[in-house]
């Protein structure tokens, strides 16, 4: 869901538990509404599951005290009362970072315990004025960090728990852990090798980084999380001739003209595509790992698959899939796979029906292409969280 | 040999369901001094299956002429028939 039109906001973490463990202590939460993305970072203390159920209550309390505008401090104290406790170390027993991101690019952030965040912009640490906001607890006062700053296309902002800030830790390489510099002149490294380093590959790579300082056994759990604002990456999807031939070359002109990926999902509408812009078609006669028919190319598009067989069985792996990523290698997998990687997701669906399509002694059913899109479509909107479009021809 | 014989093979959704889908190994039944002969090629859909008249799909092309219901044997054989050979 692109929350502004200047940028889409790519939120991703990455985790790590700590050798031995199942789960981590560490939980990061994001959610996305009312035009505003929410990410919270909380680390339980401790590891395990004990730790693990600590951090997920202290997230999802602090994302709904954020979600109901709750000024920063009753939230922090609420937090605080109910889970620091008077060990030395109270200030680490529970920790969060929670950031704000409104949709006219402000970020509120609010940090307890938490190493600082970073936030990166023309790859150099861009200073935050942070405020110390004072709560008073039965176990004597306890600082809470609060900061804003306006967001501009290419600013990343970087978070992680202290696993990762430690890592290395009594290593003869990092006596004294990776620390925050190191941390940072790393990311700035990443980004000087690749400018447009997506959120998702900066998590892992900070994470598997963490894990080489301690030797590939993590001595504590490692969470990395990191936010994006970049361009949108945008793709077309045209499946289905336009009801009206007269519209073939309006359907032809939005693929010539769109700027970015191209997708095109059926036979006759590559036919009508190629036909109208006169670029051949070269088909690739391949055999699918999916069993799938074989993809084709054409100058200037991305990537031609034939249309709703293709489309359902994408529908069928993004409906299954929980959470990992998809590894499928099939035609199904790579076009799951290229959907995914963007961010605004437009459709154009010809409205045309074969009738022959819907002949009841056909071996296969074949869905009709204006549901299977609708479908394909919520299911990218609400369980991927992407900006869907769809229009009609 | 001066032009190669051409044989499209319809990879399109309809004429994949009706048996189409085996068609892609037609090469490896054709003796390889046909396989010199012609030039195997796919296409996205052959406007075929939404013309009355046209025969049931899965649908070939050899040369300019369009095989209906095609499968291996049935293409083999129009391709030996086009090549005159047996
Ligand atoms: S699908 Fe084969 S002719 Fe259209």
């Amino acid at each position: 869901m692109a929350i502004n039109k200047k940028f889409f906001v790519e939120v991703e973490s990455y985790e790590l538990c700590e050798k031995g463990q199942i789960v981590s202590g560490d939980v990061t939460i994001q959610h996305r509404g009312k035009g505003r993305v929410f990410v919270i970072l909380s680390d339980g203390r401790g590891s395990g599951v004990k730790a693990n159920i600590k951090a997920s209550v202290i997230s999802s309390m602090a994302l709904h005290y954020t979600l109901l505008d709750e000024p920063v401090e009753r939230a922090a104290q609420t937090i605080i009362h109910t889970f620091v406790s008077e060990s030395a170390e109270s200030e680490k027993s529970a920790t969060f970072t929670i950031l704000d991101i409104r949709s006219n690019g402000v970020v509120n952030i609010v940090e307890f315990g938490n190493p600082l965040c970073f936030v990166i912009r023309d790859n150099s640490n861009l200073k935050l004025d942070r405020e110390t906001i004072e709560v008073n607890t039965e176990y004597g006062p306890k600082y809470v960090y609060i900061s804003s700053f306006e967001a501009t296309t290419e600013d990343r902002i970087i978070l992680f728990s202290d696993g990762v800030e430690a890592s290395g830790n009594f290593t003869k390489r990092l006596p004294n852990g990776w620390g925050r510099d190191g941390i940072l002149s790393f990311c700035r490294e990443e980004i000087v090798g690749n400018m447009t380093i997506s959120a998702y590959d900066m998590c892992r790579k900070v994470i598997a980084k963490a894990e080489l300082n301690d030797l590939f056994s993590p001595k504590n759990d490692m969470t990395c999380g990191v936010v994006y604002f970049r361009n949108p990456r945008k793709i077309l999807v045209c499946s289905g001739a336009p009801f009206n031939e007269k519209k073939d070359e309006i359907l032809a002109d939005i693929v010539a003209q769109y700027d970015g990926t191209k997708l095109i999902c059926g036979g006759t509408t590559s036919q009508i595509i190629s036909r109208e812009l006169d670029r051949a078609i070269t088909v690739e006669l391949k055999r699918d790992s999916a069993g799938l028919p074989p993809t084709s190319m054409m100058d200037g598009v991305d990537l031609i698959t034939e249309g709703v067989l293709t489309l359902s069985r994408v529908k069928l792996l993004l409906e299954r899939n929980v959470g990992g990523d998809i590894t499928q290698t099939g035609t199904d997998g790579r076009v799951a796979r290229m959907l995914l990687q963007h961010d605004v997701i437009e459709f154009v669906v010809g409205t045309r029906i074969n009738p022959i399509h819907q002949d009841p002694s056909l071996p296969v059913e074949l869905e009709l292409r204006r549901n299977l899109i609708k479908d394909l479509a919520k299911l990218l909107e609400k369980r991927y969280l992407k900006e869907v479009k769809i229009q009609y021809i | 040999m001066s032009k190669k014989l051409s044989v499209t093979i319809c990879t399109g959704t309809l004429c994949y369901v009706m048996g189409g889908a085996e068609l892609q190994v037609l090469e490896e039944y054709l003796s390889p001094e046909i396989v010199d002969q012609i030039e195997i090629s796919g296409s996205p859909c052959l406007d075929c299956c939404n013309q009355d008249g046209a025969g049931k799909a899965p649908f070939v092309k050899i040369g300019d002429k369009i095989i209906s219901e095609a499968s291996i044997s049935k293409v083999v054989d129009a391709i030996k028939e086009e090549l005159n050979v047996e």
